[in-house]
């Protein structure tokens, strides 16, 4: 049996075949199109007229359409990727401000085009999960769009100042979506403004950084491709890396900075949860990696040994302050965060093995973030009730949700068969020569994280009824769909990392850490291990 | 396929059909190997990157292959593990006939024995760990097929909380080995070249390393002081938790013996820590054993017991094979042990032994073998001791294997030889054997445990198990140490029938001191590390980060308010020619001419 079971896996290869499905189309503006036809569409629903919401059903379905058509762009420009070649491919670049050195240039590398890939499967599956949406769905799909849009421009742009626009762009739609739908009216300002402020906060940092960064590089651009070869100062790049931290730090969760996610993953509802969880939250692991790994070497160096440390104490922390919470989704906030702990702790290994994890988290980290926190909503949804002392015997009732829900816990701390699997893998393999207390610290973290785990699906699903509880029935079919889609990418990045294979030709997929390798490996390059001295023995 | 079948009996045929394929698979595959030492090699790339194309060339490549590495050893755990599953499978179908959900249990039973052979077949630690992993999410799904009440969710729980540390350790384990050595394959790590003249590694590498494996070891095969991941899991279906306690301590064994080059080269350190751990959960585990009369409860710690004299012996120069061959007993008699026990306690409805007994004349065949397990489990490691090591270890090991037999024969003694006494709601006339389909499965196993055990004496069969020349003992020493495993079981024997009143009167006040030192660390422990821990993170989370938010926000707002007043033009300029001069100061110390 194990042996058919092996005999089933692909064999993945460096050399570069070309995956069946490449070459299909191939467009000038296949970013662009990935970025704005969201917004074009946004537009157009805003225009729309819709007498008596007549037209409500339209909204729903053309948003996931176009969100659809997004993700396939995603994933034509996912297969066609040449990973045997190294910097940015699908290039857009033109002149936008010239007298400040801002252009308007696109590019995806490896990283890029997988976040991508993960962007679109989370806004389709928070599309989905929003089909019981009765309250204005009008301005709610057009602000899911424009959210979507605003995250896949953070992900395209190679212009530093473009990239700091989409980065703040993301937080007002988002902000609007959480005050405006929120679950609770009474909390859902208040959690609307902590994520305008973290993330005003967060977003503020980024701008300095980035013009910081540009002043000191000189050269009158914010070209990333020119401020990653720029060798900045080694002071400078300290204050920039420092203000980096901070933003991706707002974005991810990072202790102290993490009591917007608490609040902001409780109150959304699940759509827009979903979203911020697996989309939002991503971008501050994104900007770690093109920013601090690629552009700041020294300052990263530096930064490592604290970075290392912060993704321990938030992994810890978050674990414990599971065990505190009363509310379930509350609950399933915290436990959204540990993965950015393990991207975190993947950019502070700064080996290339652990950077390959650290970008491999941000796809397998994304569904796992997404799927406890939507699993969380949808359960809650269900039971009529988040309160964790009423919730109790579920697997019974809610059977479908309930291996979901084991599913998304399972992933979150990363266990085998899961995307969250491999990239903890990579980063605790790569992370332990260089940051040997921060990666025990980090795994320290992930035994509490798994503890909070089992106490929260004893607590939902394997414990006994409450009879005051009200009464609950298992999700409709589209909510499970969408958290469906999630478990299955969750589970396909972990059993397939490097892509099904036919023959040992590569099938429709190059494998998500093949294509993420190629552009680590040119990002790494600088965090190559010494070579030992000739003779030297231990 | 399995969870989509329908119907507790073709789920139930559907599996039996899968085992049966994969033990005549591994036999078939012994057999073709027999003569063959060399293991056979295959391997699959999982993972593979070109990482780096510069420093250690170690390092520059990165792969993980989901390699076969058969050899003798490991088709003999294959075999094992499946044996353990089709008994467990078969006892299920009369056993668990109140259980729901049979297509879950099947499919996760089937996941667990995945995960197993890949443990035990796997060449490469990092798709060991993988494979370990996979057994544990087949674990914990099987901890907690039973759901809908309090016990079944606290088993749940304990069933992923502690284990999951294991799980973990292993990992960090194979990851240190992997960022000084650049090598996770078995057969590239293993020469002594690599292991001692690796540029930037040493001892204290090594060290660590084998300090990790023993963790994971120790935990996942829930040896003392981890034995309460198996001790709070025993309100889970039995089926799952025989196999679950035959299963573990024998993919813990495989590990050790896998990473031994690593103990060997890491000094004397990692040696001593093994040797010192198991030694110390050995004799406390036995001592436990003797604790308290809860049936169950005490057949848990004297198979724990065993199983850390298991990996004690380990440590004895030429003992490893009779380590393993012990191991393979052990994987065999533990969950014989507990099927019988279920059997009885669910016979003669009490989990106490001082309600129990004259299972002789009702439960025959239960009561043997029950009785034939024990001994097994008693003689298991005989043959180890047998070998002759280091003076102090083989006491140890004779002391143990006594109260660690003295233990286990109490319970079969008490159990089958008292007098079994009506009590309210119960009719001992009513108590009588189980279906065979339940009674022939235990039984099998326990026959197989013991013909295992006595196996561990024949040279050949240690060779045939751990390769290379085997060092035999002297007709007098087996003898000797045959009979030291049988002196406990004879102790207990004696001591059943000539003062059963003590026998049972002892345990239950040592049950109870125990009981109340139990309850003492856990008050002690909620009242000065949890309650005061979870304050501190609550009291962050509900107040200092809530009143830091608020005081952010006033600041603020303080701020927006003051920027909105209106302000003559002096200030208004004197402002801007300050930001000017600080953007400028800023900017002039950042800018590398002037720093330089």
């Amino acid at each position: 049996m194990s042996g058919l079971f092996l005999l089933a896996i692909p064999t993945p290869s460096a050399t570069p075949i070309p995956v069946f499905g490449s070459g299909v189309i191939g467009f000038s503006f296949l970013l662009s199109t990935i970025v704005w036809a969201p917004v074009v569409w946004a537009f157009v629903l805003a225009t729309v007229p819709n007498p008596r919401g007549r037209y409500d059903r339209f909204f729903y379905g053309s948003s996931f359409w176009v969100s659809f058509g997004v993700l396939a762009l995603a994933f034509f420009g996912y297969i066609q990727f040449q990973a045997f070649t190294v910097g940015p491919q699908y290039e857009e670049k033109l002149p936008w401000l010239p007298a400040f050195g801002i252009t308007y240039h696109l590019g995806a590398d490896g990283i890029s085009i997988l976040v991508l890939m993960a962007n679109g499967i989370v806004t389709l599956a928070a599309i989905l999960s929003s089909t019981g949406l009765r309250a204005r769905p009008r301005e709610y799909y057009v602000l899911l769009l424009l959210a979507e849009a605003a995250i896949n421009g953070l992900v395209c742009a190679r212009d530093l100042f473009l990239l700091t626009l989409f980065f703040a762009a993301a937080t007002l739609p988002l902000t609007l979506l959480v005050a405006g739908w929120g679950v609770l009216p009474g909390r859902r300002w208040a959690a609307g403004l902590r994520l305008l402020g973290y993330w005003g906060v967060g977003s503020l940092a980024l701008l300095l950084a980035a013009v910081l960064l540009a002043a000191t590089a000189g050269g009158n651009t914010f070209d990333l491709d020119y401020l990653g070869k720029a060798g900045v100062a080694g002071r400078a790049q300290i204050v920039v890396g420092i203000l980096v931290v901070v933003a991706a730090a707002t974005r991810l969760g990072f202790w102290p900075l993490h009591g917007w996610a608490r609040d902001v993953l409780a109150e959304a509802p699940a759509g827009v949860a979903i979203l911020i969880a697996g989309a939002g939250m991503r971008t501050g692991g994104y900007i770690l990696l093109r920013l601090l790994d690629a552009s700041l070497h020294d300052g990263t160096r530096l930064l490592a040994p604290i970075l290392a440390a912060l993704a321990g104490v938030t992994a810890l922390w978050c674990g414990l302050a599971a065990f505190r919470a009363r509310d379930l989704r509350v609950l399933g906030a915290y436990l959204a965060i540990v993965p950015g702990c393990v991207t975190l702790l993947g950019a502070a290994g700064v080996t290339p093995l652990s950077l390959d994890g650290a970008a491999y988290s941000l796809f397998g980290g994304a569904v796992a973030s997404a799927l406890v926190v939507g699993a969380c909503a949808v359960v809650s949804e269900r039971a009529l009730t988040r309160d964790l002392a009423l919730l109790g015997g579920l697997a019974g009732r809610l059977p479908r949700l309930s291996w979901l829900l084991v599913l998304a816990g399972v992933g979150v701390i990363g266990m085998p068969l899961t995307g969250t699997f491999v990239a903890e893998l990579l980063v605790f393999f790569g992370s332990f020569k260089t940051s040997f207390i921060g990666a025990f610290a980090v795994a320290a973290g992930l035994v509490v994280a798994g503890a909070a785990v089992a106490w929260m699906l004893q607590r939902v699903l394997f414990g006994a009824p409450n009879p005051d509880a009200p009464p609950a029935g298992d999700a409709p079919l589209t909510e499970t769909w969408a958290l469906a889609l999630l478990a299955g990418a969750l589970i396909y990045l972990g059993v397939v990392p490097g892509g099904p294979k036919l023959a040992g030709i590569p099938f429709l997929d190059p494998g998500a850490i093949n294509v993420v390798n190629a552009s680590v490996a040119d990002l790494a390059s600088s965090y190559a291990p010494p070579t030992p001295p000739a003779g030297g023995g231990g | 396929m399995v969870s989509g079948i329908r119907g507790r009996r073709a789920t139930s045929n559907f599996t039996i059909l899968v085992l049966l394929v994969e033990l005549a698979d591994a036999l078939l595959v012994g057999w073709a190997r027999y003569r063959s030492s060399d293991p056979y090699r295959l391997g699959y790339q999982w993972i593979n990157l070109a990482v780096s194309f510069e420093g250690a060339t170690q390092f520059q490549a990165f792969g993980i292959d989901v390699s076969l590495r058969v050899d003798h050893l490991s088709l003999a755990a294959v075999a094992a593990i499946t044996l353990v599953a089709l008994a467990i499978t078969f006892w299920h179908r009369q056993g668990g006939r109140g259980e729901a959900g049979p297509a879950r249990f099947h499919a996760t039973l089937l996941l667990a024995v995945l995960g197993g052979a890949g443990v035990v077949i796997s060449g490469d630690l990092a798709a060991l760990t993988a494979w370990w992993g996979v057994a544990g999410v087949a674990t914990y799904l099987l901890l907690a097929h039973r759901f809908g009440t309090e016990a079944a969710g606290r088993v749940s729980r304990l069933g992923l909380t502690l284990p999951f540390l294991g799980d973990l350790a292993l990992l960090c384990a194979v990851a240190v080995l992997y960022s000084r050595f650049g090598a996770n394959n078995l057969d590239k790590l293993s020469p002594a070249s690599v292991l001692t003249q690796t540029y930037d590694a040493g001892l204290k590498t090594l060290g660590v390393a084998a300090v990790l494996f023993t963790i994971a070891i120790f935990v996942r095969g829930g040896l003392f002081p981890f034995t309460r991941w198996q001790q709070g899991t025993l309100e889970a279906p039995p089926a799952a938790v025989a196999f679950v306690q035959g299963l573990w301590p024998l993919l813990g064994a495989v590990v050790l013996w896998r990473v031994l080059p690593v103990f060997y080269f890491g000094g004397p350190q990692p040696w001593r820590v093994l040797a010192y751990a198991a030694a110390a959960s050995a004799v406390a585990a036995a001592l436990l054993a003797l604790a308290g009369n809860d049936l169950r409860r005490s057949l848990v710690w004297g198979g724990a017991a065993i199983s850390a004299l298991v990996l004690l012996a380990f440590g004895q120069p030429g003992a490893a094979g009779t380590s393993l061959a012990a191991a393979l007993a052990v994987a065999l008699a533990r969950p014989a042990t507990l099927l019988c026990g279920w059997a009885l306690v669910r016979a003669m409805r009490t989990n106490d032994l001082v309600d129990m007994g004259d299972a002789w004349r009702r439960m025959r065949v239960t009561a043997f073998s029950l009785a034939v397990a024990c001994a097994g489990l008693g003689l298991a490691l005989a043959p180890k001791g047998a070998i002759r090591a280091s003076w102090r270890s083989d006491w140890i090991l004779a002391v143990t294997i006594v109260l660690a037999g003295f233990g286990l024969m109490r319970v079969y003694v008490l159990v089958a030889h008292s007098e079994l006494r009506r009590r309210r709601a119960f009719e001992p006339t009513r108590v009588r054997e189980v279906a065979p389909v339940m009674w022939w499965p235990a039984w099998l196993l326990a026959l197989g445990g013991l013909l295992l055990a006595l196996a561990g004496f024949l040279t050949a069969w240690i060779a045939f198990l751990a390769g290379g020349h085997q060092p035999g003992a002297v007709l007098q020493t087996d003898v000797l140490w045959l009979l030291i495993g049988l002196a406990g079981p004879g102790l207990a024997l004696a001591a059943g029938f000539a003062a059963r009143p003590m026998s049972l009167s002892l345990p239950a006040r040592a049950g109870v001191w125990l009981a109340a030192a139990g309850a003492a660390g856990s008050l002690l422990y909620a009242r000065y590390v949890r309650t005061p821990g979870l304050g501190i993170v609550e009291a962050f989370e509900q107040r200092g980060l809530r009143s830091g938010e608020g005081a952010l926000g006033s600041a603020l707002g303080r701020a927006e308010a003051w920027a909105a007043r209106p302000v003559s033009a002096a200030t208004a300029l004197g402002l801007v020619l300050l930001v000017v001069v600080a953007a400028a100061l800023l900017a002039g110390l950042l800018a590398p001419g002037i720093y330089r």
